[in-house]
């Protein structure tokens, strides 16, 4: 999976590319964005692309939540998509991730005020 | 108590003692009395014998001097010679008196008690006497003078002037002897009244009296003692006075002239019959025993009260002790094992104090050994209760093992006919819904049901009852299950055009397979098979002497029994079986059912009838076919009041509907392939979005290619394990008010029940699938279709325009 990262700052900005994360590509998806997670890292995700996401896929983007807060780090969510949003929300993930509607906002909720 | 104790004890040995102690002295007292009093009688006997005696003889001897003194005046010479003188006249009266009266006087002077001294001449006229007065007295009548003229006389005493005297008179003769005269003298009985008088040794009341008879009476010479003024009394009223006059001696109790008692003794006095009596009052005499009486008396009060006192401290001394015992036995009695009597003496008491305190010690020992004993039995009682509760609780162990056992056992004959006799009935037929009822009683019955689905208008239902119970029925049940679809697959594969064999042929097919093992075994089989036709609305029926079949009739709400004339499967080789044909119209019933539900019984043995159960359905015949049957079900047990039933309970309802046919219905096929998921997710949009009628909006389409995508990745990687070779098919229904998707698949069955529930707080990344499908879909079931195959059946509502 070719994922489009790109360095705002100290934040990390990963846009998945493709408009699907479901059990045929989460693996995938896991594997390529694990490098990323670095200690202290500030990532974003940005979900603007997608238009499906499965339980796999959410499992997924949980996996990374919790590599990073594991290490110091944090994950933030941007442009998720009304049926994206509407799976968080059905299994209350909504209330685990930190969910911004652009990127900016997101990078921007990293930098101290 | 106590208090009433004491005296008790006590009063009854006063009692004793004192009754004891009267007669004792009682007895010697009267003893010593009557002793004393005839020795004493005795002695006064003696006293007043000796007095008499003594008295007689001494006034005997008085007397005998004053006739020797009254001789000796007539023997004076000179006075005799006066008298022969005179008596031959020689002297004149007046010289005798000259003569005579100086002899007299001289007489006198020598003899105070001489008084008068004279003398009588033989007419008895006192010729010469000292006193004047006396001469010329005439004496002739005195017997003094008449016994004078022979002897010496002493006369009866008379009272005359204040003292007793009397005439003492004697002879004076003439030495011839001739009589001359009569000396005649008056004597003063002073002497004689002291000589009686004197009462020496008679005490107060002693005296002596002399009497002589004078007729009826006693005369007494001398004035008694008492009453000076008595001289006469009758001669009854003093017997010891009489006894002694007539001439008897003696001693007597008697009374005397004032009717006192006395003792008197009596004898007589010897000289002209007078009797002298010398006697003393009885009160008197006795006075000395009475005295005695008295001090012996005294004497017994003051032993008896001795007695008392002695008794009393006696008895105190004995009680004391006995009270100590009492209160200490009072004390053991309460429990105290440690009370003791002191023991102060040696005697029966004390030996007693000393056996009680033994006792309570031995008491207290054997106290201990039981209080041990019993501690001991109360230490092998709870144990043994323990063995006993373990026992009780083993056994209950066991006897719960036991119902584990069997109700294992009759859970085991319902699987048995679950998987062997009966099959589920299609849930998916479009236009009936069957529903099948089986309620195993405790032993294992051979009740079996089964269904072909020929195709969605084309239903067999089979029902049967093997005779008999047990595994064998049970066995003989799944075998002839098996002969009718053995049977059935023979004679398709035989059928050239693939024509559908006729019921009648398949029963008659498998009979022809099952009777000879039938008759073998002696048993038979009760078959209804029918097989629904949906499109032309009529059902086949080969009743083999099965219970009537009750078809409920939509169009006239009743119901009518169904009845073949075939007999049983296994009764005899080669029987043709025919079938009879039914139609139905859409929201007809018709039930098969075993006889044991219309052969149970209530209380009173009444059976529950076929008339009762066509009454039931036709009550329910609006209800769902699951519904129907189990308000079959509650109506049975309503009736027979148990939920439990002697035979199998079987029942199959079969209500038919207006077949529902899809307005689209299409499907794809995949594979196991997680690449797959993109299309089976476009197969959801392209159904969705291809609807006739109203679209499904945009958020249901999200919502079923969710489910869908999880549906499928799941039977890829939990019922396939992952494997990428094996197919999935998923079919989609579209009807007017929902869309209905079956995703089938030859993976292994999904239990929803064994999943967990997801976590929603971000702790596990997995878990979310099946909670997602149920979430996002009005209806799921995991089913088994007709074909065998595993079905995850989902179905989403749509909005009705």
């Amino acid at each position: 999976m070719e994922l489009a990262i790109e360095k705002m700052d100290d934040v990390t900005v990963v846009i998945l590319p493709g408009e699907e994360l479901d059990a045929n590509n989460a693996k995938e998806f896991k594997g390529d964005v694990g490098p990323l997670l670095q200690p202290q890292a500030k990532v974003v995700l940005d979900l603007s692309q997608l238009r499906f996401v499965d339980s796999s896929g959410l499992g997924s983007i949980l996996s990374c939540l919790r590599q990073l807060n594991a290490a110091g780090g944090d994950l933030k969510l941007c442009g998720m998509s009304k049926p994206v949003r509407a799976l968080f929300e059905l299994v209350r993930m909504h209330r685990i991730f930190d969910i911004y509607t652009t990127r900016d906002e997101a990078v921007h909720a990293f930098q101290p005020e | 108590m106590r208090l009433g104790f004491r005296p008790s004890i006590w009063l009854k040995l006063a009692i004793f003692i004192g009754v004891l102690a009267l007669l004792t002295s009682g007895v010697l007292i009267w003893t010593a009395y009557m002793f004393a009093r005839d020795m004493l009688v005795d002695q006064i006997h003696a006293r007043l014998t000796v007095t008499t005696s003594d008295r007689q003889a001494m006034l005997l001897a008085y007397i005998h001097q004053q006739h020797e003194r009254v001789r000796l005046v007539a023997s004076r010479t000179r006075l005799r010679q006066l008298l022969e003188e005179h008596a031959d006249d020689k002297i004149a009266d007046v010289a005798f008196r000259a003569g005579a009266t100086p002899i007299l006087a001289d007489a006198q002077k020598s003899a105070e008690d001489f008084l008068v001294i004279g003398i009588a001449d033989l007419t008895g006229t006192l010729i010469a006497a000292t006193e004047e007065t006396y001469l010329g007295k005439d004496v002739s009548a005195e017997p003094s003078f008449v016994y004078g003229q022979h002897i010496a006389y002493l006369g009866i005493p008379q009272l005359t002037r204040g003292r007793y005297q009397t005439f003492l008179s004697g002879p004076a003769t003439a030495p011839d002897g001739q009589l001359l005269g009569v000396i005649m003298v008056v004597l003063h009985l002073g002497l004689m009244e002291e000589l009686l008088a004197d009462a020496a040794g008679l005490g107060q009341t002693g005296e002596v009296m002399v009497g002589t008879q004078r007729g009826e009476t006693v005369r007494y010479l001398l004035p008694p003692l008492h009453d000076p003024e008595i001289t006469e009394v009758p001669l009854a009223s003093t017997p010891a006075m009489a006894h002694a006059i007539q001439g008897y001696k003696g001693f007597m109790h008697t009374t005397d002239y004032r009717g006192v008692e006395v003792l008197a003794a009596y004898q007589p006095v010897k000289y002209q019959g007078w009797g002298i009596v010398a006697k003393i009052d009885v009160a008197e005499a006795y006075t000395p025993v009475e005295r005695l009486r008295l001090a012996l008396l005294v004497l017994e009060a003051a032993i008896l009260l001795v007695d008392l006192v002695a008794l009393y401290v006696l008895a105190r001394r004995f009680t004391r002790p006995i009270m100590a015992l009492a209160r200490m036995a009072a004390a053991v009695a309460a429990g105290n094992l440690e009370a003791r009597v002191t023991v102060t003496s040696s005697d029966e008491i004390g030996r007693l104090g000393t056996t009680f305190n033994h006792m309570t010690e031995e008491l207290a020992a054997s106290y201990a050994t039981l209080e041990h004993k019993v501690v001991e039995r109360t230490r092998e009682l709870v144990q043994a209760n323990a063995e006993l509760a373990n026992e009780i609780a083993e056994r209950k162990r066991a006897e719960e093992q036991l119902v584990q056992a069997h109700e294992q056992e009759v859970e085991i004959g319902f699987k048995i006919q679950q998987m062997l006799l009966f099959d589920q009935p299609p849930r998916d037929l479009p236009g009936a819904r069957v529903a099948a009822l089986t309620i195993p009683s405790q032993t294992i019955d051979g009740d079996f049901c089964d269904f072909f689905k020929h195709s969605d208008c084309c239903l067999d239902v089979i029902v049967g009852d093997v005779m008999g119970k047990g595994i064998p029925a049970a066995l003989m049940g799944a075998a002839t299950k098996s002969h009718f679809l053995q049977a059935l697959c023979r004679l398709i594969a035989l059928s050239p055009s693939g024509k559908l064999p006729e019921p009648k042929e398949i029963v008659t097919l498998a009979h022809a397979e099952v009777v000879r093992q039938l008759i073998n075994l002696e048993s038979f089989v009760t078959v209804c098979y029918a097989r629904f036709d949906l499109e032309r609305r009529q059902v086949d029926l080969v009743d083999c002497g099965h219970t009537t079949t009750v078809h409920y009739r939509h169009s006239t709400k009743a119901c009518t029994l169904v009845q073949g004339d075939n007999m049983p499967l296994g009764v005899s080789e080669g029987e043709i079986f025919e079938q009879i044909t039914v139609p139905f119209e859409p929201g007809d019933v018709l039930l098969f059912y075993s006889d044991g539900l219309t052969e149970t019984r209530d209380d009173t043995g009444e059976l529950f009838g076929v008339e009762r159960l066509a009454a039931c359905v036709q009550t329910h015949s609006q209800l769902e076919p699951e519904e129907l049957i189990d308000q079959i079900r509650l109506a049975v047990v309503a009736f027979s009041n148990s939920e439990r039933f002697g035979d199998d309970l079987t029942c199959v309802a079969v209500k038919l509907a207006e077949p529902e046919l899809p307005l689209t219905q299409v499907e794809i096929e995949m594979a196991s392939d997680l690449q797959e998921l993109a299309r089976a997710r476009a197969f959801v949009r392209e159904v969705c979005q291809n609807l006739p009628g109203t679209p499904l909006d945009e958020d249901s389409t999200s919502q079923l290619e969710l489910a869908i995508t999880e549906a499928t990745s799941n039977i890829m990687q939990h019922a396939y394990g992952g494997r990428t070779d094996q197919r999935i098919q998923i079919d989609a229904e579209v009807f007017a008010d929902r869309i209905v998707f079956r995703l089938h698949h030859l993976g292994e069955a999904f239990d929803p029940s064994l999943v967990e529930a997801p976590a929603f707080d971000g702790s596990r990344e997995g878990g979310f699938g099946v909670y997602i499908i149920a979430q996002s879909v009005d209806e799921v079931r995991y089913l088994r279709d007709e074909q065998g195959r595993n079905c995850i059946y989902l179905v989403k509502n749509r909005q009705t325009t």
